[in-house]
């Protein structure tokens, strides 16, 4: 039966947890650069995480103590910025100042700062971030206000608008996925990914777009803040790996779109179809361990659907969009464990089952199994393409053995 | 005072020294922070936690809990670990940034987590503006100043201060274990020392600081006991022979010096953290409080060779000069380990 029990409690850190982390993701916009503005101790993380993914030379730091704090640092921050444009090799177009927990009890005012940081250095836009864990329980946690950020840099512009957005998933999705051959069919191209963009005057196209397809709730609030900025329309298209749920939400895209309802996913359906059938004959009734993904509970009752062996589901939270899926297991008596991950007592539990079948980093290191299926993060992922390629990802699991800390280090994990 | 940093990582702070001196004991470690404070330490600090069950914790601090400054969130929360995992020998609540800001006192914290569980514990003011090496230190002295006894200094018995992860990879500190024990002495205290250990760090006849932040311990322990202390890194070996060389050697000072003392030629020590103790071989150390420091020192014609993290290496403009890198935890975690010459090279096997 699935309980999720105390969530008050302290929290373990297990080695598995985190996933690319804020900074990794503010230096997805292009031409940019991030200066940290903290105690050196908030910046180690995400510093060493940008060394090992090969991106330190998009952040620096300016490390504050005690009398900075008291002071008020917004002075420090523009009389060092002359000291970084002088020190870094090119001009960025943009610069991000992040500020950590501690400025949310302190306040500075970063909207003023960056007016005057602006009309000081002419061709550089400033933006504020905030690396703020205090948050987390907010309803501007960072992750979200991250994306606000980033999109926040597209100015608005006049003329028609044409192409739509994909905005919230980190990684572009395989040009063969079955979303872009859809909005192909609607006329919707071009179809604009941050990725897709190498400068900062490419990345202005985004503002262009008639409209925002949010593939996951971390671009929730950067959506709501573009419609009011550029007339931007959007519609959540959270990624799910069930069949039916990919089918309701195609069909409420081509409402959203109004067009696009004569096309034909068959083809796609029935290759996702094959592959499922694949894997359950190779994965069998294998013990299987779901976390990684955003709807964690949502994967764990597609893969039941499906035939497979779910046994457990290891996630911080049952997040909104997941909660239908959550309710859906607890309704029907799932025998499955619900671990968070994060409580006391998961410390010991490592190597409670090697050998499951692991969907996610968290997974993998609780139940100590090598059979590793990396999807966290959902990267590349969505709709009927996803499917197949995450029952691909589960049989090469099935079949070979990982090492967890390699795939961590792979992935980039940061906390 | 501010200083910016363009390039290197910060280096591991004051709560990881902490932490990783408490590491290996039966204690319950809370860091009071919302998440990134134990994310760094256990994600980038503390190489023993993949696979380990110590009891360390982020206590899971929220905007709201600094605004009302009510501890008995926290303390709700201990007890509820408490249940759920072994009865640790003593508690550790451990500072971060913002408990700093909000003005937390951690020693009535401490007091009121003792009072509600009956565990001893200790309370850590410290607060990500300073390095390992002095949340190290304060571990050892609030431990030493708790439970360590006056009683008698005994023949071949020594501690080892200042031996972490952070300095020396396991590996490294089982062949400096070894080196001691060869030579006829017993280890009270080490990396791997509790309570027990801890109670008679008097019993040594001499300290061996064997890092910057074993300096501070020895100095407190000389003040408290009287022991005498050595900064020394047992069994330690400098492979590398560089003779005409004007080397800068940046490391933990206490392993800078010793590769000196091999080298064979003259060099000079940049020291990254301040200066612990007034040991008169330190005297010339070259402090390096910031980057732009150590950007100067690294560049300066009046070098040749370069011994330091292989970040710091990085940092050498002129393709002329040698760069021997040589990882430091600290600064560089294991990125700097793999890009290296490992410490382990450096110690008598």
């Amino acid at each position: 039966m699935i309980e999720i029990g105390d969530t008050d409690t302290l929290q373990y850190s297990p080695p598995s947890h985190g996933d690319w982390g804020i900074v990794r993701i503010a230096a997805l916009v292009p031409e940019s650069h991030m200066l940290f503005v903290c105690p050196s101790a908030c910046g180690r993380h995400g510093a060493l995480g940008a060394i090992q993914q090969g991106f330190k030379d998009r952040l620096s730091y300016i490390y504050i103590d005690r009398s900075d704090i008291i002071r008020g640092y917004a002075e420090t921050i523009k009389s060092n910025i002359p000291l970084l444009l002088e020190a870094l090799p090119k001009r960025p177009k943009a610069i991000m100042i992040y500020v950590s927990c501690l400025d949310d009890l302190i306040g500075t005012d970063l909207d003023s700062l960056r007016a005057e940081l602006e009309a000081e250095h002419g061709g550089i836009r400033f933006r504020a971030g905030h690396m703020n864990p205090i948050s987390l329980d907010s309803a501007a946690p960072p992750p979200l206000t991250t994306q606000s950020a980033m999109f926040s840099f597209l100015e608005t512009t006049g003329g028609d608008k044409f192409g739509i957005n994909l905005i919230g998933n980190l990684t572009p999705l395989p040009r063969e996925n079955d979303l872009l051959a859809f909005l192909d069919y609607c006329g919707a191209a071009p179809i604009r990914h941050m990725s897709d963009f190498d400068t900062f005057e490419g990345f202005q196209q985004m503002a262009k777009s008639r409209a925002n397809l949010v593939l996951s709730p971390i671009a929730s609030l950067a959506a709501r803040e573009m419609e009011r900025k550029h007339g931007q329309p959007f519609a959540p298209m959270f990624v799910s790996y069930d069949l039916d749920e990919i089918a309701e939400s195609y069909g409420r895209l081509a409402e959203f779109l109004r067009r696009g309802a004569g096309f034909d996913f068959s083809r796609y359906k029935s290759d996702a179809e094959r592959e499922i059938k694949i894997a359950l004959e190779v994965i069998g009734d294998t013990p299987i361990a779901v976390s990684g993904v955003l709807k964690t509970y949502g994967l764990a009752a597609a893969l039941l659907k499906y035939g497979f062996n779910v046994v457990s589901v290891m996630a911080d939270d049952v997040i909104p969009p997941d909660k239908a899926a959550y309710d859906g297991l607890r309704a029907r008596g799932s025998n499955i464990r619900a671990y968070l991950p994060q409580r006391p007592a998961n410390m010991r539990l490592r190597s409670e089952c090697p050998d499951a079948l692991a969907l996610g980093f968290e997974a993998a290191y609780i139940t100590g199994s090598r059979h590793i299926a990396n999807v966290n993060g959902d990267h590349g992922m969505f709709g009927y393409d996803g499917v197949k390629r995450l029952m691909r990802v589960l049989t090469q699991a099935k079949s070979n053995e990982f090492e967890l800390d390699q795939l961590m280090d792979e992935y980039g994990v940061v906390v | 005072m501010a200083q910016l940093c363009v390039y290197l990582p910060p280096f591991a702070p004051d709560y990881s020294g902490v932490c990783s001196a408490l590491f290996e004991m039966n204690a319950l470690i809370m860091i009071h922070d919302a998440a990134g404070c134990t994310g760094n330490y256990t994600g980038f600090d503390e190489p023993r936690w993949y696979g380990s069950t110590k009891q360390i914790y982020c206590s899971g601090l929220r905007k709201n809990n600094a605004i009302s400054g009510d501890e008995g969130v926290f303390i709700n929360r201990i007890k509820k670990a408490l249940n759920d995992n072994p009865r640790p020998d003593f508690i550790a609540l451990v500072g971060s940034p913002v408990p700093m800001v909000i003005g937390t006192d951690f020693a009535g914290f401490a007091a009121e987590v003792q009072s509600a569980t009956g565990i001893q514990t200790f309370g850590f003011a410290v607060d990500g503006t300073k390095y390992y090496t002095d949340g190290y230190y304060r571990a050892l002295k609030a431990l030493a100043e708790c439970y360590a006894e006056d009683c008698p200094r005994q023949s071949g018995v020594v501690n080892i201060l200042g031996a972490t992860p952070l300095d020396f990879s396991p590996d490294e500190y089982e062949r400096m274990v070894r080196a001691v024990e060869s030579g006829g002495k017993t280890i009270n205290f080490s990396m791997s020392g509790g309570i027990a250990q801890i109670r008679e760090l008097a019993r040594a006849e001499i300290n061996l600081a064997v890092s910057e932040s074993g300096l501070l311990t020895a100095r407190y322990l000389e003040d408290k006991f009287g022991t005498p202390y050595k900064a020394e890194i047992p069994g330690f070996l400098f492979k590398r022979q560089l003779a005409k060389t004007n080397a800068l050697i940046i490391a933990d000072r206490v392993a800078a010096h010793a590769i000196r003392d091999r080298l064979g030629a003259d060099a000079a020590i940049g020291a990254l953290f301040p200066q612990s103790a007034p040991e008169p071989e330190f005297a010339e150390d070259i402090y390096l409080p910031n980057e732009a420091a150590i950007i100067k020192e690294v560049n300066s014609t009046k070098y040749d060779t370069i011994i330091a993290d292989p970040l710091i290496c990085g940092l050498v403009k002129d393709g002329g000069k040698t760069l021997i890198p040589l990882g430091h935890y600290a600064v560089s975690g294991k990125q700097g380990q793999r890009q290296s010459l490992a410490l382990s090279n450096l110690i008598r096997k």
